[in-house]
C-alpha cells in the first residue's frame, strides 16, 4: 500500500513539476536578462492554453497524431516507470530506462519526417545528428556504468560506486543530460531563427502542446538518472534516494538553465565534434581507471 | 592638374561633343547613349569610381526626351560622377552597363520597371512591380496619377532574378520568417545544410514614395516622408533629401543646424548599431546579450528624446536647418548618458566576444571578398568589413563632420565578424563625434527662413546611415521636386548576399543576411502614414492597394 502511494505522489510530481521548472528556469533566464519574466506557472498556462486551440491537423494526418500521441504517451510512461521501478527496487531497472528512452528518442525523431516541411526535415535530420553521437553515448556510459558494477540495476548504498571510474562516467551522464535536454547551445533541431522553429514547426494547438509537455518531461528524465546514479551510495533507502534525486534533478535544472542562459546557439557540424571531444576523453579515462582498480 | 580637369580630359578623351558642368563636389556630363559604355568602363574601373546608382526621369515636358542619371562616386576625392543619357521618347531604349558595372542591375530594372526604359544588351526582368502589374502602366511617368489603381488579377510569380533554377532544396526565407522582421523573400538552395544557390525576390512593400513626392507634396512635406522611408534611420533620409533641396537651390543653412544634424545623425547610427548587435545575438541563440544590449540602446532613446522630442522619426529637419534646438541642460544630460552607454557597451562587447559560439559562428562565415565587394560597389560597414575604405562622413564630408576627427574602422576578412566588428568600433567613434560637436557646438540660428528654390536645378546629396550611403537625388520643379530618387544602403548591398551565402552552412544563413543590417523596407521606399498623419498597418495598405 506504501509502495502504492509513494508511487503514486512521485508519479504526479514527475508530470505536475516539468513545466513548473521551465516556468523557473524561465525566470531565471529573465533575471540573467535584467527582465522580470513571466511567473513560474506560465508554462502550465501555456499548455492548457495549446490544449485548449483547435486540433488542426498537420500535413502528414493521421500518421503525426497517432505518433505525437505515442511519444507523448512513452515520455509519460518512461517517466512514471522510472520512479515506480526504483521505489520498489527493481532489478533491471538500468535496461528497462535505456529501452524507453531509446524509443522516446526515436519517436521524436521520426514525426518530422512525415511532414514535407524543409524546415522540420532539417530540423529532425539536425536532431538525428545529434542523438547519434549524444543518445549512443548515453546507452554507451549506462552500459558501461552496468559492466562496471556488474548489476543491470541500481546498488543501492554500495561504496565500491565511489571509485573515480564510476563517478567520471556518471558526471560524463550529466553532460549528456544537458545535451538530451535541448537547450542552447543544443537546440538546433529546432533553431527558431534559423529554421522557423524547425522539427515543431508544423505542430499547433494541443498536438504542439503535447509534444512541448512530452519535451518537458524528457529534460526532467535525463536529469534524475544520473543524479540516482550519483546519490545511490549515500542511502540505503530507496525512497530517500528518490526524494534526494528529485531534489538534485530540480538544482540540475536551475543550473542547466542559467548555463543556457550564457551560451549562444551551435551549429549541427559543430555540435556532434563538440560533445565527442567531451565524451571520448572521459570515457576512455574512465575505463583506464577502472582497469587499473579505482 | 586637378582632379576635375582629369575628370573632364578622360570624358572628352571618349566623348568629345560631351556637356559638362561642375556644381559643388558633382561633376555633371551629358552624353551620347552610343559612347555610354565606354566612359561607364573608363570611370567606374579605370579612374576607380564606385557606382552609386542611377535614375531614370521623364523629362519630355523639359526637353521632350526621357533621361537616365548614371551617378559614379570618386569616395577618395570627394566626388559625384553623373553621367545623363537622353532616350527617344517614342521608344526609349539604352545601353545597359551592367556587364561593365554589375551594380548597375537593380536601378537599370528599376527603370525599366517605372518608367519604361528599355536597356539593350541584357536580361531584362521585373524588379519592383509585382507580375500582374499592367505592362504599358509606368507608375513615374508624368501623365500617370499618383493615385493610379489599376484593375489588376492577382498572380502568382516565378523567383528568378539571379539566373536559372539551381539544384538542391528549395528552404524558403520569408516573407515572413523570425530571422526577417520584414517582409522579403529568399530561396536558399541546399544539399543537405550547405547553401548552394539563393534567389531573392523583393520590393514587396514599394510604396511609390517618390511618385507622392514629386506630385502630391510641397518641398517641405518630402522631409517627413522622406523620415518615414525608415523606421531606424529615418533621419538620415530626411537630412540626404534636405541636403539635396539646399544643395540644389544654393542654400546655406547656419552652423548651428549643422551641428545638430551630425548629433542626431551619430545619435542614430548608435542606436541602429546597437539594434543590430542584439539581433545578431539573438540569432545565434545568445538572447542574454540580445536583451542587454537593447537595455543599453534604451539609454540612446533617452537621448534621443531629449534632443528632440521623440524617441523615433524626430521630424526636427526641414529644408533650411532644423526645429529643435539643443541648450546646455541638455548639452550636460547627453554627455551623462553617453559615459553610461561607452562603459556599459565597452562590458556587453567583452562578454559577447567570449561566449565560444559568437565568435565560432561569426568567424568566417558569409565572406565577401574585396574584389566582389568592389564590384558590387557595396556600402557601409558592408564595404568596410570587406576591406573598402569608404566612408562618406570622412569623403564627402557634409553637415558638421568636416569639424569632427574621427577613425573609420575596416577590417579585410570579409566575414561576418568583421561586419561585426566596424559596427562595434563605430559605435565608439560616433559616442566621440557626439561629444566633439556637443563641444563646439557654435551659438546662433537653426533655421533660415527665406529662400528660394528655383526650377530645374539637380542635386546628388549623399549621407552615411548606419547601413551604407543613403542618396538622394532631386531635380528641382515648381514647389515640389520634379524628380525625387531615394535609394537607401540595402539596395546595394542586398545583391552581394548571394556571393556570401553560397557555400555557407544553413544555419548560418541568418546571421550572413543579418549582417548587412538590411533595412527591406527602405529598399522598397514604404510609406504607411496617411495623408491625415495616422498610421496604417501593412495589411490595411494592402487592401487598400488590391
Amino acid at each position: 500500500m506504501e509502495y502504492l502511494i509513494f508511487s503514486i505522489v512521485f508519479a504526479g510530481l514527475s508530470l505536475l513539476i516539468p513545466p513548473l521548472m521551465d516556468g523557473i528556469e524561465r525566470k531565471i533566464r529573465a533575471r540573467v536578462h535584467s527582465r522580470i519574466g513571466p511567473p513560474i506557472t506560465q508554462t502550465w498556462y501555456d499548455l492548457l492554453k495549446l490544449f485548449e486551440k483547435e486540433l488542426v491537423i498537420p500535413e502528414g494526418g493521421l500518421h503525426i497524431i497517432i505518433l505525437s500521441l505515442l511519444y507523448a504517451m512513452l515520455a509519460i510512461l518512461t517517466i512514471i516507470f522510472t520512479v515506480s521501478m526504483v521505489l520498489m527496487g527493481y532489478r533491471y531497472v538500468l535496461i528497462v530506462i535505456i529501452t524507453l528512452f531509446l524509443f522516446v528518442q526515436a519517436i521524436f525523431t521520426t514525426v518530422p519526417f512525415i511532414t514535407s516541411n524543409p524546415f522540420a526535415i532539417i530540423g529532425a535530420s539536425r536532431e538525428v545528428m545529434l542523438a547519434l553521437v549524444n543518445e549512443v553515448f548515453f546507452v554507451i556510459i549506462l552500459g558501461l556504468y552496468m559492466f562496471f558494477t556488474g548489476s543491470p540495476g541500481l546498488l543501492l548504498g554500495s561504496t565500491s560506486l565511489l571509485r573515480a571510474s564510476m563517478i567520471l562516467l556518471v558526471i560524463t551522464l550529466f553532460v549528456s543530460a544537458y545535451v538530451a535536454s535541448g537547450r542552447i547551445p543544443f537546440d538546433i533541431a529546432e533553431a527558431e531563427p534559423e529554421l522557423a522553429s524547425g522539427a515543431l514547426i508544423e505542430f499547433s494547438g494541443p498536438i504542439l502542446g503535447m509534444f512541448m509537455y512530452s519535451n518537458f518531461i524528457k529534460r526532467l528524465f535525463v536529469k534524475l538518472v544520473p543524479s540516482m546514479l550519483i546519490l545511490l551510495p549515500f542511502t540505503n533507502n530507496w525512497l530517500y534516494l528518490l526524494i534526494g534525486s528529485f531534489a538534485m534533478a530540480i538544482i540540475l535544472w536551475v543550473l542547466y538553465g542559467l548555463i543556457a542562459a550564457l551560451l549562444g546557439r551551435t551549429r549541427v557540424d559543430i555540435a556532434p565534434i563538440s560533445i565527442l571531444k567531451i565524451y571520448i576523453p572521459f570515457i576512455i579515462v574512465s575505463i583506464l581507471l577502472y582497469l587499473a582498480g579505482y | 592638374m586637378d582632379i576635375i580637369s582629369k575628370y573632364i580630359d578622360a570624358i572628352k578623351a571618349i566623348e568629345p561633343r560631351a556637356d559638362i558642368h561642375v556644381s559643388d563636389d558633382t561633376v555633371y556630363t551629358t552624353v551620347s547613349s552610343s559612347k555610354l559604355r565606354d566612359l561607364a568602363k573608363a570611370i567606374y574601373w579605370d579612374m576607380d569610381c564606385f557606382f552609386r546608382t542611377c535614375v531614370g526621369a521623364d523629362e519630355r515636358s523639359i526637353n521632350g526626351f526621357y533621361a537616365l542619371y548614371h551617378i559614379f562616386g570618386d569616395d577618395r576625392n570627394g566626388l559625384n560622377i553623373v553621367l545623363k543619357v537622353y532616350a527617344d521618347p517614342n521608344n526609349p531604349t539604352i545601353p545597359s552597363i551592367v556587364d561593365i558595372v554589375p551594380a548597375a542591375d537593380w536601378c537599370e530594372m528599376e527603370a525599366r520597371d517605372l518608367l519604361g526604359i528599355e536597356f539593350s544588351g541584357r536580361k531584362q526582368y521585373r524588379l519592383v512591380l509585382p507580375p500582374y502589374w499592367p505592362k504599358d502602366l509606368y507608375p513615374l511617368r508624368k501623365e500617370v496619377p499618383y493615385n493610379v489603381k489599376p484593375q489588376v488579377i492577382i498572380s502568382s510569380e516565378k523567383v528568378g532574378s539571379w539566373g536559372k533554377a539551381p539544384t538542391g532544396v528549395a528552404v524558403p526565407v520569408g516573407p515572413y520568417h523570425p530571422a526577417l522582421h520584414e517582409p522579403e523573400y529568399f530561396e536558399l538552395y541546399v544539399e543537405g545544410e550547405r547553401v548552394v544557390d539563393v534567389r531573392y525576390r523583393g520590393f514587396h512593400v514599394h510604396r511609390g514614395i517618390e511618385k507622392l513626392g514629386e506630385s502630391k507634396l510641397t518641398y517641405q512635406q518630402v522631409n517627413f516622408v522622406a523620415e518615414r522611408i525608415c523606421g531606424i534611420c529615418g533621419f538620415e533620409h530626411s537630412v540626404c533629401y534636405a541636403q539635396a533641396i539646399e544643395k540644389a537651390a544654393g542654400i546655406e543653412i547656419p552652423e548651428r543646424a549643422k551641428f545638430i544634424r551630425s548629433i542626431v545623425l551619430e545619435v542614430e547610427r548608435i542606436h541602429s548599431h546597437l539594434l543590430w548587435v542584439g539581433v545578431a545575438a539573438h540569432l545565434l541563440g545568445y538572447d542574454t546579450g540580445f536583451m542587454h544590449t537593447w537595455r543599453i540602446r534604451e539609454h540612446v532613446m533617452v537621448i534621443a528624446e531629449m534632443l528632440t522630442g521623440s524617441r523615433k522619426t524626430y521630424g526636427i529637419n526641414l529644408i533650411g536647418g532644423v526645429r529643435k534646438d539643443i541648450n546646455e541642460e541638455k548639452k550636460r544630460r547627453a554627455l551623462d548618458v553617453l559615459k553610461i552607454i561607452e562603459k556599459e557597451f565597452a562590458e556587453l562587447v567583452k562578454t559577447m566576444v567570449n561566449v565560444p559560439q559568437i565568435m565560432k559562428r561569426l568567424k568566417g562565415t558569409g565572406i565577401l571578398p574585396r574584389e566582389d565587394a568592389r564590384k558590387l560597389s557595396v556600402v557601409g560597414p558592408t564595404a568596410r568589413g570587406s576591406g573598402l575604405d569608404r566612408d562618406i562622413r570622412r569623403d564627402l564630408p557634409y553637415a558638421a563632420y568636416g569639424y569632427a576627427d574621427f577613425n573609420v574602422p575596416v577590417y579585410d576578412e570579409g566575414d561576418n565578424l568583421s561586419r561585426f566588428l566596424v559596427r562595434v568600433d563605430e559605435v565608439y567613434e560616433s559616442i566621440s563625434i557626439i561629444r566633439q560637436l556637443l563641444d563646439q557646438l557654435p551659438q546662433g540660428p537653426i533655421m533660415i527662413e527665406e529662400f528660394d528654390i528655383p526650377e530645374g536645378r539637380m542635386a546628388v546629396s549623399v549621407v552615411e546611415a548606419p547601413r551604407g550611403e543613403d542618396i538622394h537625388f532631386v531635380i528641382t520643379g515648381r514647389g515640389k521636386p520634379y524628380r525625387w530618387k531615394v535609394r537607401a544602403p540595402t539596395y546595394q548591398n542586398i545583391p552581394a548576399l548571394r556571393v556570401m551565402l553560397r557555400d555557407q552552412p544553413l544555419a548560418d544563413a541568418p546571421i550572413t543576411i543579418a549582417s548587412i543590417d538590411p533595412c527591406f523596407s527602405c529598399t522598397d521606399r514604404v510609406f504607411i502614414i496617411d495623408k491625415h498623419g495616422h498610421r496604417k498597418s501593412l495589411d490595411q495598405i494592402m487592401y487598400r492597394w488590391r
